[in-house]
């Protein structure tokens, strides 16, 4: 890079010279004059300099030109196209999202709504049981109060007897042991209803 | 030194009978051939050029297409609507807005770009080389100028040839002109449209003298002013005296010339391909 800069440079400061060089000789002309050796010479070294820049440049750089073009083109097409298509999938994308919202908004009313049956049904169920229960607690203890009050009646009965024979030490009628029980049986009820 | 401003601008035997304008004439085209046959290997395939030298040969020939050639030559009426679609711009303003960008297409003017790009980096060339010290421009010279403005007269009118026939070739300098009755269309046609037509006739050969005549009297003037204003500051030395502040001006003037002559040798170089371009575009549409 350095040798072409210097080269060029040398160059640039010779050409003068030379010009100053090569200008001590020769008449100059009428610049009005028609000169045609000038004009032949430009014509030709006009038409030589198309033809060549024709061949080995001007056709170059146009088709190279026209392929960045089409190439410049081709990328726009391409990024146009790509832009069409995310825009499609981002769309497609929104509206499986709002399907999707919406589904999962179904199940969440669906699993809601289970769940309220659920807690209902099982509230009534618990209810039964507990009634149930209750009910069979209550049947036991009735039943175990009627047992205690036979046997506490059976033993009344028998300390009735028991105490009659020996504060009376005589044989009491089957009357009036019928009698006696019955009295003590109604004192007894009365006892463990006020109980 | 001579005295005389015309010294350096006008044209000179440098080499035996070879003049100093033969032998730029053959450097200028040397000058244009070599960076751009190199440029040309560097962005055949279709690869961006790299580096500021590379991408400002470029963008010369860019801007000459898209600035100069298609905007002027395609500007007929069955490319108007073509016309802005070709460019890359235009497509990323079509994918800005959503529309679908056009695919690159040969555009009608690209067929003159070439002999376009040849004739302008030429011209600039030619002029560039009065810029440099005891060389001079070939384009100062009226007998250059004829011949590339002849180049262009040939383009315009083969093109045209090419484009619309020859029977559409010579209709173009026929006008059409319409009259309500039956004297005044005869009027119209036995006086007026042949003196129009012989007036199209002329300024076809008007444009193409003008084309040679601005370039050359522009750069020809610019050096020749250049030249007496430098010479302000020897004049004293060549009649026994010295004037500083008489050379101090001549210099700073001259610099601020120079500096306006390498504006100039780059506008008249774009002015000359940007008339050719509408001269051509005008010839290929007559219609307009």
């Amino acid at each position: 890079m350095t040798v072409r800069t210097l080269a060029a440079a040398a160059v640039l400061l010779a050409t003068p010279a030379l010009g100053l060089a090569a200008s001590e000789g020769g008449k100059p002309a009428d610049p009005l004059t028609p000169n045609l050796v000038n004009s032949v010479v430009t014509l030709v070294v006009f038409l030589g300099l198309l033809a060549i820049l024709y061949r080995f440049a001007w056709g170059p750089i146009m088709k190279g030109l026209a392929a960045r073009e089409q190439a410049q083109y081709q990328a726009l097409e391409e990024a146009r196209t790509a832009r069409e298509e995310a825009a499609a999938m981002r769309a497609q994308l929104q509206a499986e999202m709002a399907k999707a919202t919406d589904q999962v908004r179904a199940l969440l009313d669906e699993a809601r709504r289970d769940a309220d049956a659920l807690k209902a049904s099982e509230r009534e169920a618990g209810a039964r049981d507990a009634a149930a229960e209750r009910e069979r607690a209550k049947r036991e203890i009735d039943a175990a109060r009627d047992a205690a009050l036979k046997d506490i009646y059976d033993q009344a009965v028998r300390l009735a007897a028991l105490m009659s024979e020996k504060a009376l030490r005589r044989t009491v009628s089957a009357e009036d042991h019928r009698r006696l029980l019955d009295e003590s049986i109604a004192e007894l009820k009365d006892a463990a209803s006020k109980a | 030194m001579a005295m005389d401003p015309l010294e350096h601008v006008l044209d000179h035997a440098w080499v035996g009978s070879v003049t100093k304008h033969q032998i730029l004439l053959v450097a200028a085209a040397v000058a244009v051939a070599v960076p751009f046959i190199l440029l040309a290997r560097r962005v055949k395939d279709g690869t961006p050029p790299r580096g500021a030298l590379w991408n400002f040969l470029e963008m010369l020939l860019l801007f000459i297409r898209d600035e100069v050639a298609r905007p002027n030559i395609g500007a007929g009426h069955d490319h108007a609507h073509d016309d802005a679609q070709h460019d890359i711009s235009d497509t990323l303003a079509a994918e800005v807005h959503g529309r679908a960008p056009h695919a690159a297409t040969r555009h009608p003017a690209d067929r003159y770009v070439p002999f376009l790009w040849t004739l302008f980096l030429f011209i600039l060339t030619c002029n560039l080389f009065g810029m440099v010290p005891f060389l001079g421009s070939p384009t100062a010279e009226l007998s250059v100028t004829l011949v590339l403005a002849a180049l262009v007269f040939l383009v315009i009118h083969f093109g045209s040839i090419a484009k619309n026939g020859f029977g559409g070739w010579v209709k173009s300098f026929i006008p059409h002109l319409e009259a309500d009755n039956l004297p005044m269309k005869i009027f119209l046609t036995v006086l007026i449209v042949p003196l129009i037509a012989l007036i199209e006739v002329l300024g076809a050969f008007i444009r193409a003298a003008v084309l040679a005549v601005r370039l050359f009297a522009n750069i020809f003037a610019g050096h020749v002013a250049l030249g007496v204003i430098l010479l302000f500051a020897v004049a004293d030395v060549h009649h026994g005296g010295f004037s500083p502040g008489g050379t101090v001006a001549a210099v700073l003037m001259g610099t601020a010339l120079s500096v306006l002559e390498l504006f100039v040798a780059f506008l008249q170089a774009f002015v000359f391909v940007l008339l050719s371009s509408i001269f051509i575009g005008l010839q290929l549409n007559p219609e307009h």
